[in-house]
C-alpha cells in the first residue's frame, strides 16, 4: 500500500487530481499518472477508514457494557 | 412553826428549786407534757440532742434536750420524712419541764416531735424560698414541655463536675461519659453532697470550676448527687446552691437524687436532670447530636454529592462514548461516500479524458484521411518523386532529371525533358 501521508493531506491531494482531471487541460501523458496516483490515495484512505471502522466497532461494545 | 419559804425559814436555792420543780412538775411535770412550737436557735447533737429554742421573734427562749432513747429513733422518724431538725428549723414538740438545779435554768425534755407539723414548717418555708427565689429571677419557671436537653451546650466536652467522689452519683455520672466513645475532659471539684457542710462546699466547688485555671474552662459544669432520703437531699434545696447556680457564668447543669426529686437548686438552672445518669447521658447524646450535625451529615451529604457527580460523570461517559462512537462512524461513513465519489469523479474524468482524447483522435483521424494522397491520386492527380523527394514545384526539376510518377494504379519512371 502507498504512503498517502495524513489524511488531509491525502484529501487535498485527491482533490487536486480530481480537479485537475476535471479541468480542460489533461495532459494524457499525466493522465495515467495522476489516475494511478488518485487510485492509489483512494485504496489507502478506504483501508484506512476500513481498519478505523473495525477499531469502532471493537470499541463499540465496551462502550455499550459500560452503560 | 414557820412555813418554808418565810422569813423566819427561807428556802435554800436547792430547797426553793425542789419547790419549784414540785410544783411544775405537778402541772407541766412528766404527767402533763406539753406540745410547744418554737424555732430552732442553736442545736447541739451527741447522741442526745440540745436546743435552743426561741419564738420568731425571738422575745424568749427556752432550752431544750431529748434524751438518745428517745431521740435517736424520733430521729431516724424525722429523716425519713425528710426533716432535719437544725438551727432555723421550726418544729412543734411534746415536752415536760425540767429545772437544771446547779445552774438554776428552766428547761424542757423533749418527749416527742410532731413530724406532720415539722413536715408542713419545711415545706411552707421551702415554698416560701421558692416564691422568693422565683420573683427575683434566680429560679426560672419552666413550663410542662420544658426540654433541659435543649438548654445544653452545643458541645459539652469539657466538663466541671461538683460531686463527692466515689458516691453512687459520681460513679453513675462519669461511667456515662467513660462509656461513650467522646474524649470528655472532666475536672472534679470535691464537695459534700449531704449534711449541714454540703451547701457551702457546693456553693465553693462551682465557683473554683467556674473561674477555671486559665488554660482550662469548662462547658457546662454539673452538679450530681445520687438517690438518698428527703433529708440528704435537703441540701439542695438551700438558697445559697440556688443563688450559685443562677449567678454561675458557667451553664449549670443538675443530676439530683431521682425521678421525683426536684431540688430547689434543679429549679434555679434549666439544664435539670433526674438523676446523675441521666445527666451524663444527656452530655453523651449532646456530644453525639453535635458529632452527627457538624461531622456525620456532612460526611454523608460529601458522599451523596460525590455519588451523584460520579453517577453523572459516569453517564456523561457513557453518553459521550456513544456520541463518540456515533460521530465515528457517522464520520467514517461521510469519509467512504466522499471517497467513493472521489473515485467515481476521478474515473469519470478519466473516461471523459479519454474520450475527448479518443474523440480528438479519430477526427484528427478524419483530417488526416481528408488530406491522404492515395485519395488525391484516386481523384487522377500524380505524385512525382525525385529520389525520395516529393517534387512539388517545378523549379525543383532540371531537364534531364529521372522521376518516379505515381497514380493510383500504380507508377512509371519518366524524364524530363524541358521545363516551361
Amino acid at each position: 500500500m502507498a504512503e498517502v501521508g495524513q489524511w488531509n493531506d491525502a484529501v487535498a491531494e485527491l482533490d487536486a487530481i480530481v480537479s485537475y482531471l476535471d479541468g480542460p487541460d489533461v495532459n494524457v501523458d499525466e493522465l495515467i499518472t495522476k489516475l494511478a496516483r488518485g487510485t492509489e490515495i483512494i485504496d489507502a484512505l478506504e483501508n484506512r477508514l476500513s481498519q478505523t471502522r473495525a477499531r469502532v466497532e471493537e470499541l463499540a461494545p465496551r462502550t455499550a457494557s459500560d452503560e | 412553826m414557820s412555813d418554808a419559804g418565810s422569813k423566819d425559814a427561807p428556802f435554800s436555792v436547792t430547797g426553793y428549786l425542789d419547790v419549784v420543780a414540785g410544783r411544775l412538775e405537778a402541772t407541766l411535770g412528766k404527767s402533763h407534757r406539753q406540745w410547744i412550737k418554737a424555732e430552732v436557735s442553736k442545736k447541739y447533737e451527741k447522741d442526745h440532742l440540745y436546743l435552743d429554742v426561741v419564738d420568731s421573734d425571738r422575745g424568749a427562749q427556752l432550752k431544750a434536750k431529748c434524751w438518745k432513747g428517745t431521740w435517736q429513733p424520733l430521729k431516724a422518724r424525722l429523716e425519713q420524712a425528710g426533716i432535719a431538725v437544725k438551727e432555723g428549723s421550726v418544729i412543734t414538740f411534746e415536752a415536760y419541764v425540767d429545772i437544771y438545779k446547779a445552774r438554776g435554768e428552766l428547761g424542757v425534755v423533749i418527749t416527742d416531735v410532731d413530724v406532720a407539723s415539722a413536715l408542713g414548717e419545711a415545706e411552707l418555708r421551702r415554698q416560701e424560698l421558692i416564691a422568693r427565689l422565683t420573683a427575683e429571677g434566680v429560679i426560672v419557671p419552666k413550663g410542662e414541655d420544658h426540654d433541659p436537653h435543649a438548654f445544653l451546650p452545643e458541645l459539652p466536652l469539657r466538663v466541671g463536675l461538683v460531686a463527692s467522689p466515689g458516691t453512687e452519683g459520681y460513679n453513675d455520672f462519669l461511667g456515662q461519659l467513660t462509656d461513650s466513645p467522646y474524649c470528655f475532659d472532666v475536672r472534679v471539684a470535691r464537695a459534700t453532697v449531704q449534711g449541714d457542710n454540703a451547701p457551702a462546699e457546693v456553693v465553693t466547688a462551682l465557683k473554683a470550676l467556674a473561674a477555671g485555671d486559665g488554660s482550662w474552662q469548662p462547658d457546662i459544669i454539673c452538679v450530681v448527687r445520687g438517690g438518698g432520703s428527703k433529708l440528704d437531699l435537703s441540701c439542695f434545696d438551700d438558697e445559697r446552691i440556688a443563688r450559685a447556680i443562677a449567678a454561675c457564668p458557667v451553664p449549670v447543669a443538675t443530676g439530683i437524687g431521682h425521678t421525683g426529686d426536684i431540688s430547689v437548686a434543679d429549679m434555679a438552672t434549666r439544664r435539670a436532670f433526674i438523676t446523675p445518669t441521666a445527666t451524663g447521658q444527656a452530655l453523651v447524646r449532646a456530644v453525639r447530636e453535635w458529632r452527627e450535625r457538624h461531622v456525620v451529615q456532612p460526611a454523608r451529604d460529601l458522599n451523596r454529592i460525590g455519588r451523584a457527580v460520579l453517577e453523572e460523570s459516569g453517564q456523561y461517559l457513557a453518553r459521550t462514548r456513544r456520541e463518540l462512537v456515533t460521530g465515528a462512524l457517522s464520520t467514517i461513513n461521510d469519509e467512504a461516500a466522499s471517497l467513493r465519489h472521489a473515485r467515481e469523479r476521478l474515473s469519470h474524468a478519466s473516461y471523459r479524458t479519454l474520450g475527448d482524447v479518443a474523440t480528438y483522435l479519430a477526427s484528427t483521424r478524419r483530417f488526416l484521411g481528408a488530406h491522404d494522397p492515395a485519395r488525391r491520386l484516386q481523384q487522377g492527380w500524380a505524385l512525382v518523386r525525385l529520389g525520395d523527394r516529393v517534387i512539388t514545384h517545378a523549379s525543383q526539376l532540371t531537364p534531364g532529371d529521372g522521376v518516379e510518377v505515381t497514380f493510383a494504379d500504380g507508377s512509371v519512371l519518366a524524364r524530363v525533358e524541358e521545363r516551361k
